[in-house]
């Protein structure tokens, strides 16, 4: 059931992905997306009742969790915070160049200067 | 090798070089100068390094014997491995040579300048790696250097573009982690040579497995949909959007780079499939590309880099 959640996180952000035509929630939808898979990391470690992975010899070795995926997913935290701070400052300079954070009309924008240019250049 | 000597020539440079132009970032010529031969007796050293770690190995092409301890971290490479370090370490060198002839003013900012460096470790490790979770890493870790330092070197720059390429590489990251994620809850292990053996073990085990097959085969469509979209995004629009001529070096040294971990894995493949016998010790890329990856993936993903 928590694995179906998973896959239904990462369809509302693959849905973000193709439908927003807006750059913060485009990258809102990366973000659910990334969430999603290490929701879905997390989750291959856990055990049902399990405990904490430290060792001795009066604990049930069966009953501890898996500690490599939590480690790995912190990893991959700072990484996509890493690639979240990357995708704001372009969208800041988006913003700064042409005042919207739309991208049909930013391409719009993009297409009338080449024109612009192109007949600057044929006159 | 003398730890000392390691030291002497490769931290002290390297955090020299980054000292004196992180003062000087734009001053007096002599200063980059100085910055200049800094980076090429680094680059000499690890150059050094490198034939070293070549000439070690005197078996086989397969056998590991060349091992160098840098701050308590063993560098273990084979005499393939070696070669393709030691060509991008020229392509490096002719790359710093090449811009600081063609654009001394402006290259050598420290920021660009550690960020080259950052590249450099990042597609180095890239062909070193010998775990999915590191190849993960080193790959994010190049491309978000290789954005920065395109960011900051391009005047003339179509941001839309790049908004839409950044995007596009930073979803296929989400499918590589979630290609891992699936890998580690199937074979419990992220070592390639590890996730080799047990492929091969289960495939001997459940000869027409139906589910198993299954899994393997959706971990390799995450795997090439995102290695896929990944290099696409990176590379194949390159020309359109970066307009600056030391922004489109860069890229194209990040393409050859790449075409050359992607060829080193080729023909790690080649030896798997046709000296099954020969163990792998460096366990690079091919084992990813060969184990879980899948032969008809890897072409398209050398068609996407290629185009």
């Amino acid at each position: 059931m928590v694995y179906f959640l998973c896959l239904v996180l990462f369809s509302v952000g693959l849905y973000g992905i193709i439908v927003k035509r807006n750059a913060i929630k485009l990258i809102l939808s990366l973000l659910i997306c990334s969430y999603a898979v290490h929701l879905f990391f997390v989750l291959s470690g856990y055990k049902n009742q399990g405990i904490a992975p430290l060792f001795s010899a009066a604990v049930n070795h069966r009953t501890l969790v898996d500690p490599v995926p939590q480690a790995l997913v912190m990893v991959s935290i700072i990484v996509s915070l890493a690639v979240t701070a990357l995708l704001v400052t372009a969208c800041l300079r988006l913003y700064s160049e042409y005042g919207t954070f739309d991208l049909k009309e930013i391409a719009g924008k993009n297409s009338r200067k080449a024109g612009e240019k192109r007949r600057a250049e044929k006159k | 090798m003398n730890p000392q000597v390691l030291l002497l020539f490769a931290a002290l440079p390297l955090f020299g070089a980054a000292g004196i132009a992180f003062l000087k970032d734009r001053s007096a010529l002599l200063f980059k100068n100085i910055s200049l031969v800094i980076i090429l007796a680094l680059t000499v050293l690890a150059v050094y390094l490198e034939v070293y770690l070549f000439s070690s190995n005197t078996v086989l092409v397969f056998a590991q014997k060349g091992s160098i301890r840098i701050a308590s971290i063993n560098l273990a490479a084979d005499r393939l491995g070696g070669m393709f370090l030691l060509a991008v370490q020229l392509l490096y060198s002719a790359m710093i040579i090449f811009l600081f002839r063609v654009r001394s003013d402006v290259f050598f900012g420290y920021k660009k300048y550690l960020l080259f460096l950052l590249l450099i470790f990042a597609v180095n490790s890239l062909i070193l790696c010998a775990d999915m979770f590191y190849f993960y890493i080193s790959l994010e870790t190049a491309v978000l250097a290789a954005y920065c330092l395109l960011m900051s070197c391009s005047r003339q720059i179509n941001s839309l573009r790049v908004f839409k390429s950044m995007v596009q590489t930073f979803f296929a990251s989400a499918l590589l982690l979630l290609a891992i994620a699936f890998i580690l809850s199937y074979i419990s292990a992220l070592n390639l040579a590890d996730i080799f053996r047990q492929l091969q073990y289960r495939f001997a085990m459940h000869t027409p497995a139906g589910t198993k097959k299954l899994i393997v085969d959706f971990i390799r469509l995450l795997l090439g949909a995102g290695l896929l979209l990944k290099f696409g995004g990176l590379l194949s629009r390159s020309r359109i959007f970066f307009a600056d001529v030391e922004a489109i070096k860069i890229l194209r040294f990040l393409r050859v780079i790449l075409i050359f971990a992607l060829t080193y894995g080729s023909i790690r493949l080649f030896i798997y499939a046709f000296f099954p016998a020969v163990e792998l010790d460096c366990k690079p890329l091919a084992v990813v590309l060969g184990g879980v990856f899948g032969v008809k993936n890897y072409v398209a993903a050398i068609m996407g880099t290629v185009l």
